[in-house]
């Protein structure tokens, strides 16, 4: 290396630095577009040896797999996500400011305990979860569902909005109260509109949370399908382009998030929020 | 405006007692200073007037009226923190109205209101900016306007200038002190810095471990410390403190400071061989010998040249001594020296309690 002229030593790196991102972009980008590319191929293109990349495209696997009742399998979804999010906002958001800004006995208890509750393999949940649905009449029902979401989406949410609320400066709110407003006012006129960027964030996780959540969806609904339910029963036995359908439909979603909200994620971290 | 009374506050936070026992009265229009080193209890108190933190005991009154057990917005004050405390997500104009929105004023006097405070901080150009795009001054200034804007009873003030460079600290000092004056308000100021103290201050309240050392104005608090707390904390340098033992003689009570001695104070009443602390400002010294004022002799450990002054430390055997001059002076390292102490500035301490006695 000694030899090489600085030129030459930088287009060196230069390139490899190139080689380096192109990996990185390829590991995560290329399944994605395979899985597109090849949810929407002709059969006759899929199935021929010699073609690699399909040229005639069409919509008929969507429109297969919405024929076995994706379209209401998605409906399901959603309701259960936005549920998961109304819960787990209603009761974690005052738990997560709780834990910003008093100090009280247990306070670091609680953090670890919600930090704990992950560690809780979620199979040992569900089958005690089904038998007690059973039992007050929550099995297959979204409801029942949505709830089972909130308990794991909680912890998350209390510990985001914590550190959302932590990262505004209680000066800030105490100017509130000094210049008129009552403890709810500062909730209201301060707080929250600097940190509402950060818990829309939160609120796209546990959205998204819901949404990718199979194993419960799976048990504790027969007929009320979720997408990633109705996706494992279903589309098991169907056809690999069937199967590919499928992914786009799962991850649409995801990457639309990641594209809204990927300036907001650092604030979801409690990082700054000026 | 009103006047604000203090009775018997104290606040622990845990085990540590933050205010101890705090009787203060300040009054219609006057700007007083609470100074003290950090961890005093200056700011708790300042908190407790404001309503920001209930005392455990003791009463806040304005104006006569009990405020103890009020929030903050029922109280009419305002207050200027320390980080300026501007609201990030409101413009400049937003954050003066506020507190006048809250209110409910209608919108036309807002807009005079918040012309007219913005005019007497200089920002009036800045209104439509966010504070992110101000520099720490201007942001200081915003913080004053929303203060003023209300006009409140009472003005608070913690630590504001500590977060500006020196030149801006320096040149705010006399802003806010003026404007404190064109408007009249009770301003109840908190700060660490014994200049901005003695410049700000019409009164200075000096605390120490959650306690009111002393109160009075700027010369006061200079001239007689009421113990060697308030002394050694109020001028820089500090006030010399030098062991000494009361003698009486013929002619009164001698200092005997082993080196030297020191006649003392006129009407001092101590016993004979009582321990005393001689307490003389590093500027209450002369070159110049005077009849019958005694010279303190001793060789020169230290010169620090400050360009207007000059500090020498004198190490005259067993106590270092320390002396300002005014100007130049040529001396050097291990030169040997003689300087006199203005005798009517010469106080005496308490050994063991550190109270002036004299």
């Amino acid at each position: 290396m000694a030899l090489l002229s600085p030129e030459v030593r930088e287009a060196v790196t230069g390139i490899l630095r190139a080689a380096a991102v192109a990996l990185a972009v390829s590991w995560t980008a290329l399944p994605i577009i395979l899985a597109i590319t090849y949810a929407l191929a002709d059969p006759n293109d899929y199935y021929n040896m010699e073609k690699v990349i399909p040229t005639r495209l069409t919509l008929e696997h969507i429109r297969s797999l919405i024929a076995l009742g994706a379209g209401r399998a998605i409906v399901n979804s959603v309701i259960v996500a936005l549920l998961t999010v109304a819960f787990s906002f209603a009761l974690g958001l005052p738990a997560g400011y709780a834990l910003a800004r008093f100090v009280f006995p247990g306070r670091d208890t609680v953090k670890l305990l919600l930090v704990g509750m992950r560690m809780f393999p979620i199979i040992v949940i569900g089958v005690p979860l089904t038998v007690l649905y059973l039992k007050i009449g929550l099995n297959d029902t979204l409801l029942g569902v949505a709830l089972a979401h909130t308990s794991m989406a909680l912890p998350f949410v209390v510990l985001i909005t914590s550190s959302i609320f932590a990262g505004i400066p209680k000066d800030l709110e105490e100017a509130g109260l000094i210049f008129g407003l009552t403890r709810a006012g500062v909730l209201l006129h301060i707080t929250m509109p600097m940190a509402l960027p950060g818990l829309a964030a939160a609120a796209m996780f546990a959205f998204l949370l819901s949404w990718n959540e199979v194993f419960v969806a799976s048990v504790l609904t027969f007929n009320n399908r979720t997408l990633p339910a109705f996706v494992l029963v279903q589309v098991a036995a169907a056809t690999e382009l069937i199967k590919f359908a499928a992914v786009i439909i799962m991850v649409a979603p995801a990457l639309v998030f990641v594209f809204a909200a990927r300036k907001y994620l650092v604030t979801m971290w409690g990082i700054t929020l000026r | 405006m009103v006047e604000v009374r203090l009775e018997g506050i104290r606040k622990r936070f845990g085990k540590t007692v933050a205010v101890d026992g705090i009787n203060l009265t300040v009054e219609d229009g006057e700007f007083i200073v609470l100074l003290g080193p950090s961890g005093c209890g200056k700011t708790t108190t300042l908190r407790i007037i404001a309503g920001l933190e209930k005392p455990d005991e003791g009463r806040v009154l304005f104006g006569g009226r009990d405020v103890t057990r009020l929030p903050p917005r029922e109280r009419n004050v305002s207050m200027v923190f320390q980080s300026y405390a501007v609201w990030p997500h409101m413009k400049v104009f937003d954050n003066i109205a506020f507190p006048l929105r809250i209110k409910g004023r209608p919108e036309e006097e807002i807009r005079r209101r918040v012309k007219w405070a913005a005019e007497l901080l200089g920002i009036d150009d800045l209104l439509d900016r966010y504070p992110a795009q101000l520099s720490g001054g201007q942001r200081q200034r915003v913080a004053v306007a929303r203060a003023i804007v209300v006009e409140p009873d009472v003005m608070l003030m913690d630590e504001p200038l500590s977060n500006l460079d020196a030149v801006l600290r320096i040149r705010m000092r006399s802003e806010l002190k003026k404007l404190q004056r064109k408007i009249g308000v009770t301003t109840i100021y908190v700060t660490h810095d014994q200049l901005e103290a003695m410049t700000m201050g019409d009164r200075i309240a000096v605390m120490n471990k959650g306690r009111i050392m002393q109160v009075g104005s700027p010369e006061e608090v200079y001239d007689r410390p009421a113990n060697t707390f308030v002394a050694t904390f109020i001028g820089a340098p500090q006030m010399n403190l030098i062991k000494a033992v009361a003698r009486s003689t013929g002619d009164g009570v001698v200092l005997d400071a082993g080196d030297f001695k020191l006649p003392a104070p006129q009407g001092l009443k101590v016993d004979d061989g009582a321990e005393v602390l001689v307490g003389v400002r590093p500027e209450h010294f002369t070159l110049q010998g005077r009849e019958g004022i005694p010279a303190i002799r001793g060789i020169l450990d230290f010169v620090e040249r400050l360009g207007s002054d000059t500090i020498l430390h004198v190490n005259t055997g067993n106590h270092i001594v320390v002396v300002k001059i005014s100007g130049d002076y040529p001396a050097q390292v291990g030169d040997e020296v003689t300087v006199y102490p203005r005798l009517e500035k010469v106080r005496v301490f308490d050994a063991s309690s550190g109270s002036l006695i004299g």
